[in-house]
């Protein structure tokens, strides 16, 4: 398992309830394979730097979470054909190295 | 254009050229300890492009080759999810 965390921008033409949905969606999606959601965290409509499927703004949603590298592909091939997502990417999240110094790694 | 380049640019005496000492930039990474930049932090990213949205080289921000590489990740992904512009036109 390792973490990942999964943006998904969702057209802001759909209503309030229809995008809370969607999220819901996302997030039972996840949790279904025996996967954990760590958090969601949503940053509500904000204006997009540049024209996507023709809206100029979108509804994000940050999913963190924990699964197996599999599960990543079929996320991301049903997140491709739900209605409604407009874009989203799926990126492993940065975990902060433990640094060794160099006479611990002399004394191993 | 030829012409006009042997006509302005020659400076034998070296009145016009400057004697400017080399800066040695500092990899801000390096020197804070940070090891990763954040592609959701868009004011953080935006120090990293220029204003038609192209990234910065290296010999602009000094980084070290490890830290640039971060930068253009990041850079990268925000660009995907439309944080910052892939290419954005000036303003005159």
């Amino acid at each position: 398992m390792k973490a990942y965390e999964c943006m998904v921008l969702i057209d802001p033409t759909f209503t309030e309830a229809d995008i809370d949905k969607i999220a819901v969606k996302v997030e039972e999606m996840i949790q279904k394979s025996g996967n954990v959601v760590e958090s969601t965290n949503r940053w509500g409509k904000r204006r997009l730097c540049y024209e996507i499927k023709k809206v100029n703004e979108a509804y994000y949603v940050l999913f963190n979470y924990k699964a197996n590298n599999q599960f990543n592909t079929e996320l991301d091939k049903a997140l491709k054909y739900m209605a409604g997502v407009i874009r989203h990417m799926i990126i492993c999240t940065y975990v902060e190295k433990k640094k060794t110094s160099t006479k611990t790694m002399q004394a191993m | 254009m030829a012409m006009s380049q042997g006509r302005g640019g020659g400076s034998r005496d070296g009145k016009r050229r400057m004697m400017r000492t080399p800066r040695s930039k500092v990899c801000m990474f390096c020197k804070d300890g940070v090891d990763y930049l954040d592609y959701k932090d868009v004011s953080k990213v935006r120090k990293y492009i220029n204003d038609r949205g192209k990234i910065l080289p290296r010999r602009v921000t000094g980084n070290c080759a490890n830290h640039q590489r971060m930068v253009t990740i990041s850079v990268k992904r925000a660009r995907e999810i439309a944080l910052i512009p892939f290419v954005s036109e000036r303003t005159v």
